[in-house]
């Protein structure tokens, strides 16, 4: 019940995102995804995922983006509308239900190796840090150069 | 669990894709991609649950960092361009176009 309510705030809230008039809606709509993306990692035994989707991707990345579009205050003009109307793009979610039909039919078919119970507390940090520390460290230090990056291309002014 | 979760990674994925091709706000095609992202990284959970292995875990925190990048720039880009051209309307930043 607590993850198909999950799964259905998710998929809404997605489709918010692109069918919603106004940018600060569909940046609202983003952060309830988020929200909802980051309740079902955790439902999956993923806490650590869950907690960086939420702070990151959440509180980062959503609320820089509803920043930025509060800052920008834009017309409708401004804005831009939709090539496709929404009905038609619509096929796009009906191609991507079809796709994910025969997506779920071949992974039942495929052999998958046992799984475990549940994967253990902690050891996705213990993988990411110790496996996977070049890639988190490049990710960082990436993540660095495109602030200050950001700090200083915005104060030119035009 | 990790087969629903595959399914909702997947629709996610589409849905995002299909709002950066439909709406024409540089803006809103932002969200779209970051809502691509969040499909991206359900996916990777959905498969370390089915597997039963912790680096897909591993590389989803990597995904979200490389996903919160692409946000930054993407902004930036935006502000950058609406200082500029006074317009984030994708359809009236036509400049690479012959």
């Amino acid at each position: 019940m607590f993850i198909g309510t999950l799964v259905v705030i998710a998929l809404l809230s997605a489709a918010g995102v692109v069918a919603l008039e106004a940018p600060v809606r569909s940046a609202l709509a983003l952060l309830l995804c988020v929200l909802a993306v980051g309740g079902l990692a955790w439902a999956g035994d993923a806490p650590e995922v869950a907690g960086l989707v939420l702070w990151v991707l959440g509180a980062g990345v959503g609320l820089l983006l509803l920043t930025t579009i509060l800052l920008l205050n834009l017309t409708p003009d401004e804005v831009g509308g939709r090539r496709l109307s929404v009905r038609r793009s619509l096929s796009l979610v009906v191609l991507a239900w079809t796709g994910a039909g025969a997506t779920a039919i071949v992974l039942e078919s495929a052999p998958v190796r046992a799984a475990q119970a549940a994967i253990p507390r902690g050891t996705a940090a213990r993988a990411a840090l110790e496996d996977h520390g070049i890639v988190l460290a490049l990710a960082f230090l990436s993540l660095v150069v495109a602030v200050v990056g950001a700090l200083l291309v915005a104060r030119r002014r035009a | 669990m990790g087969s629903a979760l595959l399914l909702v990674g997947t629709l996610l994925f589409f849905l995002g894709l299909g709002g950066a091709m439909v709406r024409r706000s540089l803006l809103v095609a932002l969200l779209s991609v970051q809502v691509s992202v969040l499909g991206g990284v359900t996916t990777f959970v959905a498969f370390a649950i089915l597997r039963g292995d912790p680096d897909g875990l591993a590389r989803a925190i990597a995904v979200i960092f490389l996903a919160t990048v692409h946000a930054v720039l993407g902004a930036t880009v935006t502000i950058v361009v609406f200082r500029r051209r006074s317009t984030v309307n994708l359809d009236e930043l036509r400049e690479l176009r012959g």
